[in-house]
């Protein structure tokens, strides 16, 4: 983890702020409780982030449904002798590790799909959907929940 | 055989208390155990000077001696990583156990007639930690 990005992210925090114990402070007894309050700012969801999910094609039709995956699939397959982007994708959908599906590019080509009418709106997202997990601002500074006591040595150490 | 309890306070340059202020191993006075003790327990403390801050802990080790065993001159005790562990004190209060200050009692089997404690406080430089320890022995009469 790094802590010196999560100390310049909490310190930039005016919502933390009330919390917030450094060594340039006097001894705060309650520090347990306002280290635990600063990772629960930091942990609470908001907004969505992208993650890494590799699906194949069977793996689609398994995470929407098979009726829609495979409707899906089939309006891809049709429209890839017109896009190369896509031909190339596809070859990867029937193989066993599959795309990643939380890749930028990924998501863009879902996106262009929609807009070349190949795919409705609904179908881009439903696919989208399955590497969008919810966000929060410990995720946005150091990828991954905080702690109390990271909060600590973040604040304290760094 | 009538069984009595004698308490002594550890001492560190002969103060009843230390401020460790690095992460240098710190070792107290010699204490030397008379030879009617029977059993022995040592109470260590620490108190963190500061806010503390997870790892702001206080590993304790006992450094025995059976006097001069490099047939040299003076006493040898336990060299710092292979001495006998105590405890370590945690005093970051979300951690479990973790309290600060922190006191705990040690049962001791009383092997060798001297020894001294030895005390690391891994981030003292950062936050100054108090230390403090109490031995009582029981001894036979």
């Amino acid at each position: 983890m790094n802590y010196t990005d999560l100390k310049a992210a909490i310190l930039a925090n005016a919502e933390c702020q009330p919390y917030v114990i450094t060594n340039d402070m006097p001894k705060d007894y309650d520090y347990a409780a306002k280290d635990a309050a600063i990772a629960a700012i930091f942990n609470a969801e908001a907004g969505t982030r992208l993650v890494e999910r590799f699906e194949n094609a069977i793996g689609i039709m398994s995470a929407v449904g098979a009726v829609t995956g495979a409707e899906i699939l089939e309006k891809l397959d049709q429209a890839k002798a017109q896009i190369p982007a896509l031909k190339w994708a596809m070859l990867a959908m029937v193989s066993d590790t599959g795309i990643n599906l939380g890749d930028h590019e990924t998501q863009q080509m879902l996106d262009a799909m929609v807009t070349a009418s190949v795919l409705t709106q609904a179908e881009a997202d439903a696919v989208k959907a399955l590497a969008i997990q919810p966000s929060s601002l410990a995720y946005e500074t150091v990828s991954q929940p905080i702690t109390a006591a990271d909060v600590s040595i973040a604040l304290r150490n760094y | 055989m009538a069984i009595t309890r004698v308490q002594t306070q550890v001492t560190w340059s002969e103060a009843s208390t230390l401020s460790v202020t690095s992460a240098t191993e710190v070792v107290s006075d010699v204490i030397t155990l008379v030879d009617t003790c029977v059993a022995l327990s040592i109470q260590i403390s620490a108190d963190n000077a500061g806010t503390p801050a997870s790892g702001d802990t206080a590993v304790w080790r006992i450094q025995w001696s059976n006097g001069d065993v490099l047939a040299n001159t003076g006493d040898d005790y336990d060299t710092s990583e292979h001495a006998q562990f105590l405890a370590q004190l945690d005093t970051y209060a979300t951690n479990t156990p973790g309290e600060d200050p922190a006191r705990m009692s040690v049962p001791v089997t009383p092997v060798a007639r001297k020894f001294v404690i030895a005390v690391t406080c891994a981030n003292a430089a950062t936050r100054n930690m108090t230390i403090a320890a109490r031995i009582d022995e029981q001894r036979a009469a």
